[in-house]
C-alpha cells in the first residue's frame, strides 16, 4: 500500500504553449489546464492525437522536477478498448526522451496517473502527450483535466477509520397528506473524504505541507489515497473547511483533512 | 427509458437545460467576405469591425443545472456549462376576477464563473479571454440580447438531450448581474401582444386622387399603411386592397386590387385622410352596427398571428381526424374532405404548413369563398396567418387550431364583431375578446399557444383526480372562499353604436341582464353584487345571454380557491387543466369529504426540484350538459320477453363495440315509446357485419317490464360498465367514478351518472 499523495503543482497551468492539431474547435486543448472539469478538450476526429506542451521557463525553474502526470475525466470512443498513452520530453524539440509508454493502459471513463519519484528536471520544457490510436480502432479522445507537475506525498498512512469511498447523497423525499411516499428527488451526490494523520513530523509539515497549503488552498487538487493498489481512485477535491489546524501531539503534529468533491 | 419513465420513477435526479440563442456572425474573422483586420472581434454585431459584411447567425449556449452534465463521460457528450441554479416558472396566471390571463415571467438564475479560454467557442480565430467573468464578458459582447430566444428543458440524469422535454420557450427580456449570480428574465411568446394592433397613419397619409371604386387606389405616404388590409377615409368610406407599390416620382403609392367594401360607394375625394382600420365583420353591412360577425377563432388568430406576428408554428393544433380527399393546388378554393361533419361550418384548418380560412361548407368541400366576403382576410384565405399557400396531396392530414376545435365543440355559431379604428395594444384587444367570449389563452408547457373555452370537461377529456393520499404533499393544502368573485347579477352592454365604445353604457344599443334572486335575497347575500361587461365585440343577444348565464352559473356562489403542492410525478397537471379535487380538507355540510370538486389550474410554479405549487379555482360548470353522442344502434332482429341474447346493429356513426363494457345497461324503446331496461354480462362483435351480440342479458332491469321488440327499435346506451376504460371518460363525463346509472332520472347526485343522449 502506498501513502496518500496530493497532486497540486501543475506546471501545465502556467505552460507558455499548449496545442493540438486535432482539437475540436468547441473543445480547445487549453481546457486541459483549466480545473473546471466540465471544460474539456476533445479531438476532432478518430486517430492518433498529439498534444504539444511548452512549459514556462519562468515557472519551471532549475531544481524543480516533473514527477507526476495525470488525466482526469478522460474518455474515448470505442469505450471498451483501452488505448496506449505515450509521454515524452525534450529540452530542444529535436531529441526526445520517452518518459513512459503505457501500452493499452488508458481506459475510457477512468482517471490515469503516472508517478516518477526521480522526476524530469529543467530544462526539459518541451513535452508531448500522445494518444496512440491503433488500427482498427482509431479513437476520438477527450479529457477534462491534465496534470503535469509535482506531488506531495504524506510520510505516513491515514489513521484507521479512513473511508476512501465515503460519499453523501442529498435527497428530497416527498410524502402525501396521508403519509405515502410520493417520490424522491436526488439533488446531488458528493464525495466527502475525511483523512487523519496523527503523527506527522514537524519538519515535514513545515517543509512540505505548509507550502502546499499556503500556495494552493483553496484551489482544488487531485488526491490519490493509494496509487499502488488503487491507481484509478483519483479524486478531484477541495478542502471542505479551509481551516489550518496542526496541533502538536506532543512531538508529532496531527492533521485532519476534510475534502469534498463532485461525485458523478 | 424515456422522460415519463424517469418522471414517474420513485427516485430520480431532475435537472434543467437552458438554451440561449444569441447572435453570432457566420463569417470567419479576416476571411472573405470579412475584410476586418487586427485583433479578432467577438463575432457579434456590436463588436464587428466590418459591419457591412456581418452575417447574422446563431450560437446556442447550453447551460445545465449545477453539478451535472448531460449523458455520461462514456458517451462523449460534454459541452454544457453547469451554471443553472434555479428556475422560477410562472407561465401564466389566470386572473379569475377579470377572466383573462396574465403573462408570467420565467426567471432563470445562473452562477457566474471564470471566463472560458476562448471568448467565442467554435471560432478560429477567437479572442483569448484576458479577464472579467463569463457573464460579464458575454453581456459586454452581446448587448443586443433583447428578445432573443431562450428555451428551458427539463430532463433527468440518464436521459440524452434529445429526450429532454421542452418546458418553456420565450423571449429574453433582460439579463441582470446580481453579485455572483445572473438572472435571465424571459417572457413567453405572448409578449408580442404588447405591440400596437396596427399602424396609425399620420395626417399626411391621404388619397392622392379621387377614388371611385377602381382597382387601383392612389395615396400619399403609403408606407404608413399595411401591405394589405382595409383603410377608411376620414368621411367614413371603406376601401380594401391586397398589395401596394410605390412611391413613384410624385410620392404616390398605388394600392392594388382595391375596391369599396362595407357598403361604401361614390367618390372619395383626393386629399382626404385615410387610415388603416381593423373590421372584424363580414362584408354584408356597414360597421359598427352592420355586417355579420366573425367566429372567435378568426379573430383570435388574426390578433395573434397577423397583428402580433406570432408564428402559426406556435399555435396549438389538434388532429381533425380527417384527411384531404384529393390533391389541391396552391390556389384551390374548394378543399375536398372525406367527412365534413368533422369541421365547423366556418373555420380554420391546417394542412402541412399552410393555414386556410374557409367561410363555409359546400357538400364534401370546405369553401374559402362561401357566403359574404370577409375583408379582414382579403386575398389571404389561403396561406393565412403568415403561412404560404402551396400544393397539398390527397391523404394529407388536416388539423384544426385548438381554438377552432374548442369553438366547434362548445360555441359553434357564436359570432363577434368590432371595428378597431384607433390602434390599441393587442393585449388589450385579446383581453377584451377573451373576457367577452369566456376563453382563456396561454402558452402551454409545450410552448404552444393554447386555448380553452369556459366550459365543463370535454367529452373524451381525461380528468385527473388529485387526492390526499396519492398526490397532495403533506401540510401543503390550503383553501379560501372568494367572495370577491361572487356575482348575483350580470349586466352585459352590447351592440355598440360606435367604434371603440369603451366603458360607457350610452355607447351601446342593447343591454342584457341576468339576476339570481336566490342569491340576492336576505337569506344569502342580502345585497346586489353586479358584474358588468362592456361587450364591444358582442352584437347579438345570443352571445350576450351566453356570457351572462355562464358567468353567473360559475360565480353566483363563492367559489373556492385552493393552493397545494404536488410531487414531480404530477408534473403533467398543466395550467388551464381541469381536475377533480378529492381532499379531506374540504367537506360537505354532513361532514363527508367532497370528492367531486371540479377545479382549474390557475398557476403553477416550481417550489423546489421535486415539488410544484398549484393554485386552482373551483369550477361550477360540471352540471348536466347535453352532448351529442354517437347515434344509438338498433335491434338487428326481433326479440321476445324471454330472450337473453340480443343482436345490435352498429354502423360507423353509432357507438362502437368498445363502448359496450361488460355489465352495462341499455334501454330499448319501441315506436310507441314503450321501453325496457336491459343489462348484459358480456358481448361479442362481428366486425364484418358490424353486429354486436349481448350475452346473458337480464331482462326488465331497474324495475322495468320485459317486452317484445322489433328489429329496428332503438337501443339507447345508459351505462357503460364500471371498467376504467369504460364509457365514462368518453361520454358519461359528468358521471361519478363508477359511472352509475341515474336511477331517478334527475341527472344529479353524488352517486349517479347521466343518461347518454
Amino acid at each position: 500500500m502506498a501513502k496518500p499523495i496530493i497532486l497540486w503543482h501543475n506546471e501545465l497551468e502556467w505552460a507558455s504553449e499548449i496545442s493540438c492539431l486535432t482539437s475540436e474547435p468547441d473543445y480547445p486543448v487549453e481546457n486541459l489546464k483549466d480545473w473546471r472539469e466540465y471544460l474539456v478538450w476533445k479531438s476532432n476526429s478518430a486517430g492518433t492525437h498529439t498534444i504539444d506542451i511548452t512549459l514556462s521557463t519562468h515557472y519551471f525553474r532549475p531544481g524543480e522536477k516533473i514527477r507526476a502526470f495525470a488525466l482526469y475525466n478522460y474518455s474515448h470512443s470505442g469505450a471498451s478498448t483501452p488505448v496506449s498513452l505515450e509521454v515524452r520530453y525534450s529540452s530542444d524539440q529535436a531529441n526526445w526522451t520517452e518518459w513512459f509508454y503505457n501500452d493499452m493502459d488508458l481506459i475510457s471513463g477512468k482517471p490515469f496517473i503516472y508517478l516518477d519519484p526521480t522526476g524530469v528536471p529543467y530544462p526539459n520544457i518541451y513535452w508531448q502527450v500522445i494518444f496512440h490510436s491503433l488500427f482498427p480502432n482509431p479513437i476520438v479522445a477527450q479529457a477534462g483535466l491534465m496534470f503535469l507537475g509535482d506531488y506531495l506525498e504524506f510520510p505516513c498512512y491515514p489513521e484507521s477509520g479512513f473511508d476512501p469511498n465515503s460519499e453523501e447523497v442529498i435527497l428530497e423525499p416527498t410524502r402525501s397528506e396521508r403519509g405515502y411516499l410520493l417520490g424522491i428527488v436526488e439533488k446531488y451526490r458528493q464525495r466527502r473524504l475525511s483523512v487523519e494523520f496523527p503523527f506527522l513530523p514537524d519538519s515535514w509539515v513545515r517543509d512540505n505541507f505548509l507550502p502546499f497549503w499556503n500556495n494552493h488552498i483553496p484551489k482544488p487538487f487531485l488526491f490519490v489515497w493509494d496509487y499502488e493498489n488503487h491507481p484509478r481512485e483519483i479524486y478531484l477535491v477541495e478542502i471542505a473547511e479551509p481551516r489550518l489546524e496542526l496541533p502538536y501531539n506532543p512531538i508529532y503534529r496531527s492533521l485532519r483533512l476534510e475534502m469534498v468533491g463532485r461525485k458523478a | 427509458m424515456g422522460f415519463d419513465d424517469y418522471k414517474n420513477a420513485l427516485t430520480r435526479k431532475p435537472f434543467w437545460l437552458v438554451k440561449l440563442y444569441l447572435d453570432q456572425c457566420q463569417n470567419t474573422f479576416g476571411q472573405a467576405p470579412c475584410t476586418a483586420t487586427g485583433d479578432p472581434c467577438y463575432y457579434t454585431y456590436p463588436t464587428c469591425k466590418d459591419t457591412p459584411n456581418y452575417s447574422k447567425g446563431t450560437y446556442v449556449w447550453k447551460f445545465t443545472s449545477r453539478d451535472f452534465q448531460i449523458g455520461s463521460i462514456y458517451n462523449l457528450s460534454f459541452g454544457y456549462l453547469p451554471y443553472v441554479e434555479r428556475i422560477t416558472y410562472i407561465p401564466i396566471e389566470i386572473d379569475p376576477k377579470s377572466n383573462v390571463s396574465r403573462r408570467g415571467n420565467m426567471e432563470i438564475e445562473l452562477a457566474d464563473d471564470q471566463p472560458l479560454v476562448y471568448a467565442v467557442p467554435g471560432k478560429d480565430p477567437s479572442p483569448v479571454e484576458q479577464g472579467g467573468t463569463f457573464w460579464r464578458n458575454l453581456l459586454a459582447r452581446n448587448p443586443n440580447y433583447y428578445h432573443r430566444i431562450v428555451e428551458v428543458y427539463l430532463g433527468f440524469k440518464g436521459l440524452s438531450e434529445d429526450d429532454f422535454r421542452l418546458y418553456f420557450r420565450g423571449l429574453i427580456e433582460k439579463i441582470e448581474i446580481k453579485g455572483s449570480k445572473v438572472v435571465i428574465t424571459a417572457k413567453d411568446l405572448l409578449k408580442s401582444l404588447d405591440q400596437q394592433s396596427h399602424i396609425k397613419a399620420s395626417d399626411r397619409c391621404k388619397l392622392a386622387e379621387n377614388y371611385n371604386g377602381e382597382m387601383e387606389c392612389y395615396v400619399y405616404y403609403g408606407e404608413e399603411l399595411p401591405d394589405w388590409g382595409i383603410i377608411k377615409t376620414e368621411d367614413g368610406k371603406y376601401i380594401v386592397f391586397d398589395g401596394k407599390i410605390g412611391p413613384d416620382e410624385d410620392g404616390k403609392w398605388t394600392l392594388l386590387n382595391a375596391s369599396y367594401c362595407f357598403g361604401s360607394s361614390g367618390t372619395a375625394s383626393a386629399n382626404i385622410k385615410v387610415q388603416q382600420v381593423l373590421v372584424y365583420a363580414r362584408d354584408n353591412g356597414t360597421p359598427p352596427s352592420g355586417g355579420d360577425g366573425l367566429p372567435l377563432d378568426w379573430i383570435i388568430l388574426d390578433l395573434l398571428c397577423n397583428r402580433a406576428g406570432i408564428s402559426s408554428d406556435y399555435i396549438e393544433m389538434v388532429d381533425s381526424g380527417d384527411t384531404l380527399a384529393d390533391d389541391i393546388s396552391a390556389y384551390t378554393n374548394l378543399i375536398p374532405v372525406n367527412n365534413p361533419d368533422l369541421f365547423p361550418d366556418q373555420g380554420v384548418i391546417k394542412i402541412d404548413d399552410e393555414l386556410i380560412v374557409y367561410r363555409g361548407k359546400n357538400g364534401n368541400y370546405l369553401d374559402k369563398n362561401y357566403g359574404d366576403p370577409c375583408r379582414l382576410f382579403y386575398g389571404h384565405h389561403r396561406g393565412a396567418f403568415g403561412t404560404t399557400n402551396s400544393t397539398h396531396s390527397q391523404g394529407a392530414k388536416i388539423y384544426l387550431p385548438k381554438i377552432t376545435y374548442e369553438l366547434f365543440k362548445w360555441a359553434e355559431g357564436n359570432l363577434y364583431r368590432a371595428e378597431i379604428k384607433e390602434p390599441k395594444k393587442i393585449q388589450d384587444l385579446v383581453n377584451q375578446i377573451c373576457q367577452q367570449a369566456l376563453v382563456y389563452i396561454w402558452q402551454n408547457e409545450s410552448s404552444k399557444i393554447d386555448f380553452r373555452l369556459f366550459s365543463p370537461p370535454r367529452p373524451g377529456e381525461v380528468i385527473v383526480e388529485i387526492k390526499d393520499d396519492l398526490n397532495i404533499v403533506e401540510g401543503s393544502f390550503d383553501y379560501e372562499q372568494t367572495p370577491d368573485l361572487q356575482a348575483s347579477r350580470v349586466i352585459v352592454y352590447y351592440n355598440p353604436s360606435k367604434e371603440d365604445p369603451g366603458n360607457s353604457p350610452e355607447n351601446y344599443n342593447s343591454a342584457y341582464m341576468l339576476v339570481e334572486e336566490d342569491v340576492e335575497n336576505e337569506y344569502w347575500l342580502g345585497e346586489v353584487k353586479a358584474k358588468v361587461f362592456y361587450a364591444n365585440w358582442i352584437y347579438r343577444e345570443a352571445e350576450a345571454s351566453n356570457l351572462a348565464s355562464k358567468y353567473l352559473l360559475n360565480y353566483k356562489y363563492p367559489v373556492r380557491k385552493a393552493s397545494f403542492q404536488l410531487e414531480l410525478k404530477d408534473l403533467d397537471l398543466e395550467v388551464g387543466s381541469l381536475f377533480r379535487l378529492n381532499t379531506g380538507k374540504i367537506i360537505m355540510p354532513d361532514g363527508i369529504t367532497n370528492d367531486r370538486i371540479l377545479a382549474m389550474v390557475l398557476k403553477k410554479k416550481f417550489r423546489s426540484e421535486g415539488r410544484i405549487e398549484i393554485s386552482a379555482l373551483e369550477q361550477r360548470l360540471s352540471g348536466n350538459y347535453g352532448y351529442i353522442a354517437p347515434e344509438s344502434p338498433w335491434l338487428a332482429y326481433d326479440i321476445w320477453e324471454t330472450d337473453t341474447t340480443i343482436f345490435l346493429q352498429l354502423s360507423d356513426y353509432t357507438f362502437q363495440p368498445e363502448h359496450f363494457k361488460d355489465g352495462g345497461y341499455l334501454k330499448l324503446v319501441d315506436v310507441l315509446g314503450e321501453y325496457e331496461i336491459i343489462s348484459w354480462e358480456s358481448s361479442t362483435y362481428d366486425d364484418i357485419n358490424q353486429m354486436l351480440t349481448l350475452n346473458n342479458c337480464t331482462r326488465g332491469a331497474q324495475g322495468t317490464t320485459p317486452r317484445q321488440f322489433s328489429a329496428g327499435n332503438t337501443a339507447i346506451l345508459l351505462y357503460a360498465g364500471a371498467s376504467d376504460s369504460a364509457l365514462s371518460p368518453n361520454w358519461a363525463w359528468s358521471g361519478d367514478d363508477n359511472n352509475l346509472l341515474d336511477s331517478d332520472g334527475d341527472g344529479i347526485g353524488e352517486t349517479e351518472g347521466y343518461q347518454i343522449f
